[in-house]
């Protein structure tokens, strides 16, 4: 089952990449082999099976409501690409029409 | 100083003791061996010699303490967080970046007495089996420098078979620590998925990713281990019961364990030298009366299907944090989804943007229930099977990996036989079982082959005994290691 | 309104933020103004190789929402990404819950304009809170992330409102149940309660319209307004033959109207898949018991019993199980040894009046502190003193003035003011006999038959002595001499 144009490109939009020119047919052509192989599964007998969400079968152990050291600002913001006044900054977000 | 790189962990700690050598000595002369070899395996992404000797220094003015691994060169992979140096994931995306902090495993190696040395290649964000998917480099077998050492900590494996750390931390999502010490001739351990603290694992697929040493022995493999494993409240996941103790049993090795085997081990594809190891290995154990059975091992059919599915889910999500945001790469500025697409494209390399892409079809609406859902089911049922085979048995024999090292640039083409090397590997992830690698063999081009041991959960010192006991009939390092016999030595390559 | 040509079907998202000391998911604390990016750490900023856990406390307080709402307690509930690029979404993925809720199939009960109302709820989960965008001018946006990851739990209703006004009603009713569980401030202007509405119109008895979302509404009276906006925007789209189109609104405070935000370049889907680092909440029916037993009386409940044991109205009772605490203020006075509805009285005047006005200390340090102009027992005391004739009422009025002021006990404050009232015979008599004889045309007429006019009298005599003649006895002196 071949993987469209249309599809893949709805893939690129959820994950927010694009590929280069050259590598796109290669790599339609890699993940359509690869969904292929992986539909074998569905053959596969699973009725009546509940997901397994843990695999060892202890319960979890939720952390008191206690308040810890955070980090200090100045190391918060050492690696940001683009900082002002203590917040980061990304291109302006655009929320509503006509703006 | 060359003959201090031939003593493992557990001998070293005696000349600690006895304060025949010092730190400094030791760092020195694994210093000395990098300069000597990585420029040609090219093992580690950053190394740090004057970091290692001022640690080394310190512990020296201590004075030996007795914690597990004092004195340890150590090397780590890079998706382990270390505070204040880079921790790129062999990414571009965060080729500068420099983690405010450090792995929990990294803290306890620290408190163990460890000096870390740097830190080493992988494939991309750990996705790859040979750790050509690296942004930076590739790190060549030190077995034979055309070949691959595997992946993807394949940096890891070749640091500890080529003498340049004494052991070193990989992460084992679909075999990526067991293959590579198979193809590198050394030990490579994935405890039970919990064991391990992943607070500063860079996450791959949060519900596999486990943490493990590579070490030259088992003992070695086992000390290490206890040093790192054990519950951390900063990871929900870990087990909250203490940790085994992996070292007091090792000497009865397989004593009274019952062993499984694939049956139909013929209907895999593999190398023949593999498929001839692993069944010496079976006559060998039927000769010393050890229990053996050919059985139907559970996940064979399914597990790479199951793991590529939840892996690459997972991934997909994982990996959406690496945006441009607040840290890392940042391309592109002529709007907020500009800045996404070319950073996320430029940033990272093709397996990646693959299995991202993949990951986010198995996930996305219309195919969740077909995909994704089912492999979680086919995931209990492969959990189910090992169990009741568990019920019968103590350890699961087979082969790490179907093949020893294969050439550089020779699986890069067809990405199904790179998914096809982790056969062996994936089942003991999806059930979260512990399961080892210990070097077998060479194959006939003088590549290392190692075999397999797989526990039930929790159960991490039968397996360790086990493999202790394969460890003693192989004889690995006595046949192949050059050094005196059993002491070990630098490899066979050089 | 869309007059009888359409029904409102209205569903509300409500959020609201616990005040538990550290996030959800990490230790940091969780306050509301702190400088930009001062309160966050590796897990909370979505830095690699971070990991969640869960605060025990949240979920204990989400469990409680759902008790106090007769949910149902999932034994088992599990926590799901919800994935998604967003500046403000640190992992770009936010930990919520999906298909496998902690709570599910509740109710919450009101009453509008006299007809007790019920509206379901589907479900309540827990979640985390993502960061704070701001517009930066300069063609930038500012993200300040010390918000990311304050629990939140996320209150689902049914699709069963009916009228803004309704609406309104619920989001009030939510917000008090909240304030009451002391689980939420409740301060929608701060954001620590956030109302997202779900809003279609239908024929009579036809299928459900197309749903159109309204965001970004910080106090009822925008609730009320936006729901309104939108049901005439509707309307006017289908009656002139359109098709309603599946969209958000944002809210504009300013200028009351409603700005439809871009349509999404990229569709939402978000991905749901359960989240791999926390594990299922298991809670066992033990805890859920406990939980239960440590409810305190819900609003409801505490009414009825005021009306009952106290006698109360029910317009009084309703105003004094407002807030939790102020009710528990009202029960320290009667408990003083107040007459339960001199109490009501005072309380509800009085002490309100002076709160309004901005006077009184919190009585504790948290965000529920009742701010009491007066100690409950102080003015248990003063009430006393009234009822007992010791002052008279318009005294007791002063008396509590100067308390707050002073903060002394009344009986001290009325020594001072020398407020004490007069009861004896002959002081009245003589007050009384100067007012008699000041006011003939008003004593001829009270002798015609205007027997209202004993107001008056007694009124004068409450003037002429500075407010300390004792009204019931002057009353009865007046009527004495005038039917002499």
């Amino acid at each position: 089952m071949a993987l469209t144009e249309r599809e893949l490109e709805h893939l690129e939009r959820l994950a927010r990449l694009r590929l280069s020119g050259e590598s796109r047919e290669k790599l339609r052509e890699q993940l359509a082999r690869i969904i292929e192989f992986v539909r074998q599964l569905q053959e596969i007998d699973t009725t009546g099976l509940e997901p397994r969400e843990n695999v060892g079968a202890f319960e979890s152990v939720p952390r008191p409501d206690e308040v810890k050291p955070c980090l200090p600002r100045d190391e918060v913001l050492a690696a940001s690409p683009e900082n002002r006044d203590g917040f980061f900054v990304v291109p302006a977000v655009i929320d509503v029409e006509g703006l | 100083m060359e003959e201090l790189v031939q003593y493992s962990i557990f001998e070293l700690q005696e000349l600690y003791r006895k304060r025949e050598v010092g730190v400094v000595e030791v760092v020195r002369a694994y210093l000395e061996s990098i300069a000597a070899r990585e420029s040609s395996v090219k093992a580690f992404l950053r190394v740090f010699p004057e970091t290692a000797l001022d640690e080394a220094a310190k512990l020296d003015t201590k004075g030996y303490d007795g914690s597990a691994l004092f004195g340890v060169p150590i090397a780590l992979k890079d998706n382990l967080c270390t505070r204040g140096i880079r921790t790129t994931c062999a990414s571009k995306i965060l080729e500068g970046y420099r983690p405010p902090y450090d792995a929990t495993v990294v803290e306890r190696l620290k408190a163990a007495g460890s000096v870390v040395v740097g830190k080493t290649n992988l494939d991309e964000f750990a996705m790859g089996s040979s750790c050509e998917n690296s942004a930076f480099q590739v790190t060549r077998n030190p077995w034979d420098e055309e070949y691959a050492p595997g992946g993807s900590s394949g940096g890891s494996a070749a640091a500890v078979a080529a003498d340049l750390a004494l052991a070193s931390l990989g992460s084992d999502t679909g075999g990526s620590i067991r293959q590579p010490a198979s193809l590198c001739g050394v030990v490579g351990l994935k405890g039970t998925y919990g064991r391990v603290s992943r607070y500063g694992l860079v996450a791959f697929a949060s519900s596999l990713d486990q943490i493990g040493p590579f070490a030259r022995d088992v003992r070695d493999c086992a000390l290490v281990m206890e040093a790192i494993a054990g519950q951390d409240v900063r990871d929900a996941t870990t087990i909250p019961e203490p940790s085994p103790d992996l070292h007091g049993n090792l000497e009865k090795g397989l004593d009274g364990l019952r062993i499984a085997f694939p049956s139909d081990l013929g209907k895999w594809e593999m190398d023949s030298v593999v498929k001839d190891i692993a069944t010496r290995t079976i006559d060998d154990l039927i000769r010393d009366a050890v229990p053996v059975e050919g059985v139907t091992l559970p996940g064979m059919e399914t597990s790479i299907a199951t793991y590529y599915i939840l892996a690459n889910a997972e991934a997909s999500s994982n990996l959406a944090r690496y945006d441009g945001v607040k840290y890392g790469l940042r391309s592109g500025s002529e709007s907020l989804l500009n800045m996404y697409e070319e950073t996320r494209g430029e940033g990272f390399g093709e397996e990646v943007k693959r299995r991202i892409l993949l990951g986010t079809y198995v996930l996305s609406s219309g195919y969740y229930d077909a995909y994704y859902a089912k492999a979680q089911q086919v995931k209990a049922l492969i959990c189910a099977q090992f169990e009741e085979l568990f019920t019968t048995h103590d350890l699961v024999f087979l082969p790490t990996s179907p093949t020893p090292a294969f050439k550089l640039g020779e699986k890069l083409d067809d990405p199904i036989a790179m998914y096809l090397s982790d056969i062996f590997t994936t089942p003991a992830n999806i059930a979260g079982l512990p399961a080892i690698s210990v070097p077998a063999g060479l194959s006939p081009n003088g590549l290392p082959i190692g075999m397999q041991l797989i526990a039930a959960w929790g159960q991490e010192a039968k397996l360790m005994r086990g493999a202790f006991g394969l460890e003693r009939m192989y004889r690995f390092r006595e046949r192949f290691v050059r050094g005196a016999g059993g002491r070990g030595g630098r490899n066979a390559g050089h | 309104m869309p007059g009888i040509d359409f029904e409102t079907v209205i569903g509300l998202e409500v959020h609201a933020q616990l005040v538990t000391k550290s996030k959800v998911f990490c230790s940091c604390p969780s306050v509301y103004g702190a400088e930009p990016n001062t309160m966050v750490c590796p897990v909370c900023l979505g830095l690699p190789g971070a990991l969640p856990v869960l605060n025990g406390e949240a979920a204990a307080m989400a469990i409680l929402m759902g008790l106090a709402t007769h949910c149902r307690i999932a034994p088992r509930s599990v926590f799901a990404r919800k994935n998604y690029f967003y500046p403000d979404c640190p992992k770009n993925y936010q930990i919520s819950m999906y298909d496998r809720p902690l709570c599910e199939d509740g109710y919450l009960e009101f009453e509008l304009e006299g007809q007790s109302r019920r509206i379901g709820l589907e479900r309540i989960h827990l979640e985390e809170d993502a960061g704070k965008l701001v517009h930066g001018g300069e063609g930038g946006s500012l993200i300040d992330f010390n918000r990311c990851g304050v629990p939140l739990i996320e209150i689902v209703s049914r699709p069963e409102i009916r009228s803004p006004e309704e609406a309104s009603k619920y989001l009030i009713t939510l917000r008090q149940l909240l304030r009451y569980l002391e689980i939420c401030d409740g301060n929608m202007e701060e954001g620590s309660l956030r109302c997202d509405v779900n809003i279609s119109l239908r024929r009579p008895g036809g299928a459900l319209g197309t749903k159109t979302e309204i965001k970004n509404l910080n106090s009822f009276k925008a609730v009320e307004m936006g729901i309104r906006f939108e049901i005439e925007r509707q309307a006017g789209v289908l009656r002139s033959g359109g098709r309603i189109q599946q969209v958000t609104n944002l809210w504009d405070s300013t200028q009351k109207k409603l700005l439809t935000m871009r349509s999404k370049e990229y569709a939402h889907d978000y991905r749901y898949f359960p989240e791999p680092d926390l594990l299922p909440l298991d809670v066992g029916a033990d805890r859920i018991e406990g939980l239960r037993a440590a409810l305190p009386e819900l609003p409801l409940a505490r009414e009825r019993r005021f009306r009952e044991k106290y006698g109360l109205s029910a317009y009084d009772a309703n105003v004094l199980c407002a807030e939790k605490r102020l009710a528990d203020y009202y029960e320290e006075v009667v408990r003083g040894g107040s007459d339960p509805k001199l109490a009501a009285n005072w309380v509800m005047r009085e002490v309100l009046e002076e709160i309004k006005s901005g006077a009184g200390e919190p009585l504790s340090a948290d965000a529920f502190a009742f701010k009491a102009p007066v100690e409950p027992r102080r003015l248990a005391e003063l009430i006393a003193l009234v009822s007992t004739g010791g002052i008279s009422n318009s005294a007791g009025r002063e008396v509590f003035k100067e308390m707050v002021k002073s903060g002394d006990p009344p009986a001290r404050v009325v020594e001072r003011l020398g407020l004490t009232q007069v009861s004896g015979e002959k002081e009245l008599e003589q007050w009384v006999g100067g007012v008699i004889a000041a006011n003939p045309d008003e004593v001829a007429r009270y002798k015609a038959g205007k027997t209202q006019l004993l107001g008056f009298f007694v009124g004068q005599v409450m003037k002429k002595s500075g407010g300390k003649a004792n009204p019931k006895l002057t009353a009865e002196i007046v009527k004495k001499k005038l039917e002499a």
